[in-house]
């Protein structure tokens, strides 16, 4: 269960920028409510600097709210950070980083070591994720030695070693080839049917179509449209979500 | 738990230095192949033009004359007689051309000419003119005997040499020769410099370039951890490029043991003992220094977006530690003030040369430890704080 309360984050503004706008702050994420409970995706829509990644790395506690906070089952984000690290897997998508003069299996087991895994339940829990995504294979091979796809499959498996309640997808299938697309939409799928807490935040409308139980549609840091996909269609009077999508990006620009 | 994960972070990063193999090449392997090269020539390339000279100076002597007879009788000199001496060494037949312009009566006046382009050339002058010097003496010495005058009788002032603490009646200081003392603070100065940059570059600025700084920060290692782990990486690596240098110079002192001696009596390298508490600390304030700049080139990489720009800022403190070891080069134990002890990398250059000096001046190796660890404390704080600012280390967005 996540759930996010006011969350809000202002990033200085600083040197030419500055001067030019005479602002001295930008509102990233905008007092964000909202919730997902275990066994749900949900989706967060929006452009380029709508303030997704931002609110992701907020929940992961890496950046500290300018105001409001949020809870992972129950834990402050503030107040009781590293037991919401223990329960909060991030992932990145597009050009994953990795270690490459570790082997793919060094790579997953650093970030096992590094979240109080200890070695032997790692040890199985990386030869089962590596047989879940076929990559059993390479596990013994240096990371710089493998391909595009492969990468981002460790770098899945790097982010739930330790077996974490709550997910965190950030754009998860950016730069994949088609089968790979595939198999990590069924990766997200698996891991829903498995109770996990999962937010997938995608500028692209088919994945979080394809995946996602309910969606939040961010524009500059605020929420701006928020429901399933029957209802937001429903309630905005469009027939798709494209056009959900576009009616409340328009209207939010006439703010 | 935080030394737990300390420990995790740490043996993952030296692994990784371990599997860089062109770090370890440059960092470790060439210090260790580089200066026995370098000593190996450079000995030997000064020895061998003095051996040069005696072994194989080819002269030429304007043909049929006296001095010709009287200096054909050197051994190991290449001597030939020549109608026009100039013109061979000219032709590159000779090394040095005498050329006689006038004998008679024991009495000889001649020039040498010799090729100021060619070190062998002037060596060998040098050479030709020591024996023709050589055998004036005798000639002087040997009229004076005819005469009954000893040559102690012409020369009023007689001198003889002491060092002052000779003259005290003190022990005599035995330093390692010039070149030890003004080589060794140089090269150590630089590796410190030096030594840490590539794998602070590495650290941080390259985590955050390849994206893997992100995910690290989410683990439940807190940033304390990560960051002493990382800068203790660093400082080893730094450390370990340090003694890779005094290995390297000491094989090379093994392989060719006149080139730190050269033109110092070798033989007093033999007495020559460095009193064990200056040293021990001259090698703790080597490693406070190394500490102190790995980081200073932390701080540089923690604010940097890539490894390029770590680099480039790097090499600017890199450049800023050189200049008191150039502009002190020259300098002997004697001349170390005290408050070189202040100054960064100059208490290193002045502790080293005191120790290779023979100085053991305890107060200067406390001062220089303390004010080292002063700079330590700012620099960690300076680290620390930049670590811990979202803006610096999200800078790649
Ligand atoms: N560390 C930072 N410092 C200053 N401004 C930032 C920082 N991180 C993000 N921003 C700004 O905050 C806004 C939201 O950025 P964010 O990365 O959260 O957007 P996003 O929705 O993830 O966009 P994208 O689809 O491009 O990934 C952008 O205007 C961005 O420039
Ligand atoms: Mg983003």
């Amino acid at each position: 269960m996540l759930e996010l309360k006011a969350l809000t984050k202002r990033f200085p503004v600083t040197g030419k920028h500055r001067k030019q706008t005479g602002q001295t702050s930008l509102t990233a994420v905008d007092g964000l409510s909202l919730q997902v409970s275990g066994g749900r995706i949900y989706g967060l829509l929006g452009a380029n600097g709508a303030g997704k990644t931002t609110t992701l790395r907020m929940v992961a506690t890496m950046l500290t709210p300018s105001e409001g906070t949020a809870t992972v089952d129950g834990c402050d984000i503030i107040t009781r950070a590293d037991e919401v690290r223990r329960k909060t897997g991030l992932l990145f998508g597009g050009d994953v980083g990795l270690y490459d003069r570790l082997t793919a299996y060094e790579n997953i087991q650093y970030f096992a070591r590094l979240n109080d895994v200890p070695d032997e339940v790692s040890s199985a829990r990386i030869h089962e994720l590596a047989e879940q995504f076929r990559f059993t294979e390479h596990l013994q091979k240096a990371a710089g030695k493998l391909s595009k796809g492969t990468r981002q499959k460790v770098s899945f498996a790097r982010a739930i070693i330790h077996d974490p309640q709550l997910m965190l997808f950030d754009e998860p299938t950016l730069g994949l080839d088609v089968t790979a697309k595939k198999e990590a939409e069924d990766f997200i799928l698996h891991c829903r049917d498995k109770g996990k807490t999962i937010v997938l935040s995608d500028h692209t409308l088919s994945v979080v179509e394809r995946l996602c139980d309910r969606i939040g549609i961010l524009g500059k840091g605020k929420l701006l449209g928020e429901g399933t996909i029957d209802e937001l269609t429903r309630q905005h009077e469009c027939k798709s979500l494209e056009e959900v999508f576009f009616k409340l990006a328009e209207e939010n620009a006439a703010l | 738990m935080r030394n737990a994960y300390f420990a995790v972070v740490l043996k993952k990063e030296i692994l990784d230095m371990l599997r860089d193999r062109r770090a370890l090449i440059t960092n470790l392997v060439l210090p260790l192949v580089l200066y026995p090269v370098m000593f190996l020539f450079m000995g030997s390339a000064v020895n061998s033009l003095v051996t040069d000279a005696e072994q194989n100076t080819r002269l030429a002597v304007t043909a049929g004359t006296a001095l010709y007879d009287v200096l054909s009788e050197t051994e190991g000199l290449h001597i030939a007689s020549a109608a026009d001496p100039v013109a061979e060494l000219d032709a590159g037949r000779a090394d040095v051309a005498l050329n006689v312009l006038s004998e008679g009566d024991g009495k000889y006046s001649a020039e040498i000419i010799f090729d100021d382009t060619k070190s062998a050339s002037t060596m060998s002058a040098q050479y030709v003119i020591s024996l023709l010097d050589a055998y004036n003496q005798s000639a002087v010495n040997e009229k004076l005997a005819e005469m009954g005058i000893s040559i102690a009788q012409l020369s009023p002032v007689a001198i003889t040499q002491k060092t002052l603490n000779a003259a005290a009646g003190r022990e005599e200081a035995s330093g390692a020769g010039i070149m030890l003392s003004m080589m060794l603070p140089m090269l150590v100065v630089i590796f410190l410099a030096v030594g840490g940059l590539a794998t602070a570059g590495d650290l941080f600025a390259g985590e955050k370039e390849r994206r893997t700084m992100e995910p690290l920060l989410c683990t439940r290692a807190g940033r304390g951890s990560i960051l002493g782990a990382k800068f203790t990486a660093v400082t080893l690596y730094s450390l370990l490029s340090v003694v890779a240098t005094f290995a390297g110079i000491l094989l090379g002192n093994i392989i060719n043991p006149d080139a730190m001696g050269m033109g110092i009596d070798t033989d007093a390298l033999g007495d020559f003992t460095i009193p064990p508490l200056s040293l021990l600390l001259t090698v703790i304030l080597i490693a406070v220094m190394a500490m102190v700049f790995s980081g200073l080139h932390v701080a540089v990489s923690t604010y940097s977006r890539t490894v390029k720009e770590a680099a480039t800022y790097g090499t600017f403190f890199m450049l800023v530690a050189y200049i008191p070891v150039f502009s002190t080069m020259f300098m002997q134990a004697g001349d170390i003030k005290a408050w070189m002890m202040f100054v960064p990398m100059l208490n290193v250059v002045g502790a080293m040369k005191m120790v290779l000096g023979g100085v053991s001046d305890i107060p200067f190796f406390l001062g220089c430890i303390a004010s080292s660890l002063v700079f330590l404390a700012l620099v960690l704080a300076l680290t620390r704080a930049l670590f811990r600012k979202e803006s610096v280390m999200l800078r790649t967005v």
